[in-house]
């Protein structure tokens, strides 16, 4: 950079150095500072939500919890497979096939819908 | 709303008062945070992790100094560090520059001029005034900084620095002295 015109003395220059301070303009915050800043807060809300679900999840798989659901998936996994025939099971099958249409022949109506 | 009554909302968790805080402060923190970083964009960032951390910690606010005190310590804090990761950043890219033979992208002064072009001598001065101050020691830089962008009293500046009003004026003392000296060597070797 160069340097401003020698002319007068060096404490002139000083003196005039130092004044450029008194005008500076203030810094003010742009229009949409607040509605950032809530942006900002509200993502860290969601985050911190999160966080607390995750702990509670953990929460459960503490070692004084985890023989008391083993015993309980085990106990529930023995009630539903007395409750389960064989000929139950293939209706079921068959409703699940007929619910989702997967014995429906293939066709590309999907494309033809979506694709007008 | 008062200062103590405000901060008493917040700290209950209400929203209303936390933006009724963040309208009677943001343009005081991000002044200050400008006259630390020159960066209008990084100015406004580092006030909004300033709010952020308000926001994340005014239950340790223990209201011994005024809520703006705290919120001018903290906008302090973080501009100073950001001023010096960008110093590590940019003394960084010249050695690279230096060593790598690729060019540096130049400097964009922000010299917060109306019309910088207008008064190029002018600007040349914000320029190097800026420059002296940053090379001041930290405290005096503070309370220098906080004197002439924000002009607080010496009394507001030693409740934010923590310390008295005698320090902060042997501070502002020494900072003035040093930046002539400064200003002197820079124009007698001109």
């Amino acid at each position: 950079m160069t340097r401003p015109e020698n002319t007068g003395n060096v404490e002139e220059q000083i003196q005039k150095t130092l004044r450029c301070l008194d005008e500076v303009e203030k810094a003010k915050a742009s229009p949409f500072f607040a509605q950032r800043l809530r942006q900002r807060l509200a993502d860290m809300d969601g985050q911190g939500r999160r966080g607390s679900l995750a702990d509670l999840l953990m929460g459960w798989l503490r070692p004084a919890f985890v023989p008391a659901l083993v015993a309980a998936s085990v106990v529930l996994g023995v009630l539903i497979g007395s409750d389960t025939s064989s000929g139950s099971r293939a209706g079921n099958l068959q409703s699940f096939v007929s619910s989702y249409g997967l014995d429906a022949p293939e066709t590309n109506d999907y494309f033809l819908t979506h694709g007008e | 709303m008062t200062e103590t009554e405000l901060t008493k909302e917040i700290k209950s968790g209400s929203a209303r008062a936390f933006d009724e805080m963040v309208a009677a402060y943001k343009d005081m923190v991000v002044n200050t945070c400008y006259g630390f970083l020159r960066d209008r964009h990084d100015a406004e960032d580092i006030a909004q992790d300033v709010f952020l951390e308000v926001h994340r910690s005014i239950h340790t606010f223990q209201e011994k100094s005024k809520l703006s005190s705290w919120l001018y310590r903290i906008a302090v804090n973080k501009s100073l560090n950001l001023a010096k990761k960008k110093k590590r950043r940019q003394l960084m890219s010249s050695l690279q520059a230096r060593f790598g033979g690729e060019e540096s992208p130049a400097e964009i002064p922000d010299t917060n001029m109306p019309n910088p072009q207008a008064d190029l001598e002018q600007a040349e001065r914000v320029q190097i005034l800026q420059r002296a101050i940053d090379s001041l020691a930290e405290n005096q830089r503070i309370a220098f900084t906080l004197s002439k962008y924000e002009q607080l009293s010496y009394k507001e500046i030693a409740e934010v620095m923590a310390t008295t009003l005698p320090a902060v004026e042997s501070l502002m003392n020494r900072a003035k002295m040093n930046l002539q000296k400064k200003l002197r060597k820079y124009y007698e070797n001109g």
